[in-house]
């Protein structure tokens, strides 16, 4: 078997990875966005039940909260599918970084236009969505992308509930051929090549979408 | 008493051991973590041009694949080539590492901010580069990224857990045999992730205290990654 042999093989994985990534991703952004517009309320009791949030996910291990949710649960009465638990897992973590990132890039949106769209009389929905979200989607592009490539590396893990992703794959072709350093080279090839992609793709729509003027470099 | 915390009583010398491995692997990775990351900086910063791409390069491999395909790599891949490293060993060479690339990325972004004609007035007085980078770029690179670089000691401690894949005796590991002896893999689970939250909390504390004993006034930090 050539190096080229494994290569395809192990790509096979690739696309469930991709899958695990994208998902992972839009789960992200979900929880990331709802925890950012909530941030905005100013009842006291969100704030810190948010906060509370955003400390938890931001300091259990991601690998330790798989295993709560895909083998801790089950004990409860509630059963997770694998892929739905790391979709879940990569979800709650990523969004606790990404609603630190968007809180960032919600507050350097200026106060003055945000005031002068309450003075034209546009409700909070709107002030929102035209004026907010444009500005701060773009702001937050470099943290986003940051926290998107850490999603990617974080997939790997799917192999311990059992998701055939690159990682699983080459655990039982390692078992098969013994050729251990080949194989995880070749993963690591794929890993970086999926990652350039991802940063490369996040970079055309930066640029496609960029305001000159509007900083977010 | 409840029959999990009876357990937890009995298993208490495992965990404590495992406790132990998790924070030495932590000291350790952190501390070399932060010497690769300066000596990468360097080398990123070289007059050569091969130097500086191939720093760059391996960087950016670093950071843009899963340590666990290192530690898999090192662990399952060399035995075959007559090349035996402990679990331990493995954990401490690939978490170095992986950790000194994101912290030569975190210096460069420093670097990046600070203001280049310093660097010339030095050049100017006739300072050699080692000289340079030793006493003008490195302290206020390293200053900019301390918000970074804890932030990476919690990242670090985090990641121990991943070490428990190639069987290295960490906490989690403990926490995870218990789990498959009691059957409580929910509770275990739930209090091996409390476990952490203090430990981060711990971390935290200390960071913030780190930050402002190291402020200077009128030189600002960067934002935290």
């Amino acid at each position: 078997m050539t190096f080229g042999n494994i290569l395809i093989i192990l790509a096979k994985g690739a696309g469930y990875t991709i899958l695990v990534t994208l998902a992972g991703i839009g789960a992200g952004l979900a929880v990331g966005l709802l925890i950012a517009v909530l941030q905005t309320t100013k009842v006291k009791a969100v704030q810190l039940l948010l906060a509370a949030y955003t400390f938890v996910f931001r300091s259990i291990p991601l690998l330790v909260l798989l295993f709560i949710v895909f083998f801790g649960l089950p004990g409860m009465g509630i059963r997770i599918p694998p892929f739905l638990s790391m979709v879940l897992c990569l979800g709650l973590v990523s969004g606790a970084y990404l609603a630190e990132i968007f809180r960032g890039a919600m507050a350097a949106v200026s106060r003055d236009e945000i005031t002068a769209a309450e003075a034209m009389g546009m409700k909070r929905v709107q002030i929102f969505f035209y004026i907010i979200w444009p500005q701060m989607f773009r702001m937050a592009v470099p943290g986003m992308v940051n926290e998107f490539t850490s999603v990617l590396k974080y997939t790997p893990f799917a192999y311990t509930v059992g998701i055939p992703e690159i990682m699983k794959e080459a655990m039982s072709l390692a078992a098969l051929t013994l050729r251990g350093l080949e194989i995880y080279l070749a993963v690591g090839i794929i890993y970086y090549l999926i990652y350039k992609a991802f940063v490369l793709l996040f970079e055309t729509l930066e640029k496609r979408f960029r305001i000159p003027g509007l900083a977010g470099e | 008493m409840d029959a999990f915390v009876q357990d937890l009583i009995h298993y208490s010398p495992q965990i404590l051991a495992g406790l132990k491995n998790t924070l030495l692997l932590m000291a350790i990775m952190s501390v070399t973590g932060i010497a690769g990351g300066i000596g990468l900086f360097y080398l990123s910063l070289a007059q050569n041009r091969f130097l500086r791409r191939g720093t760059e390069r391996f960087i950016s491999f670093f950071i843009g694949t899963p340590l666990l395909v290192h530690l898999f790599l090192m662990y399952y891949g060399l035995p075959p080539l007559g090349i035996r490293l402990s679990a331990f060993a493995v954990a401490v060479i690939g978490f170095t590492i992986n950790v000194s690339a994101y912290n030569a990325r975190y210096l460069m972004t420093a670097y990046n901010g600070l203001d280049k004609t310093q660097i010339e007035a030095a050049r100017a007085q006739g300072f050699r580069f080692f000289q340079i980078f030793r006493l003008i770029i490195l302290p206020q690179a390293l200053r900019l990224s301390v918000p970074s670089l804890t932030n990476q000691v919690i990242q670090n401690l985090k990641d121990t857990s991943v070490a428990f894949l190639i069987q290295y005796p960490d906490f989690f590991a403990q926490m995870q045999e218990i789990a498959s002896t009691n059957f409580q893999f929910f509770k275990t689970y739930v209090a091996a992730g409390l476990v952490y939250l203090a430990l981060v909390s711990v971390i935290v504390a200390a960071a913030r205290r780190l930050e402002r004993k190291v402020a200077l006034p009128g030189l600002e930090t960067l934002g935290r990654a």
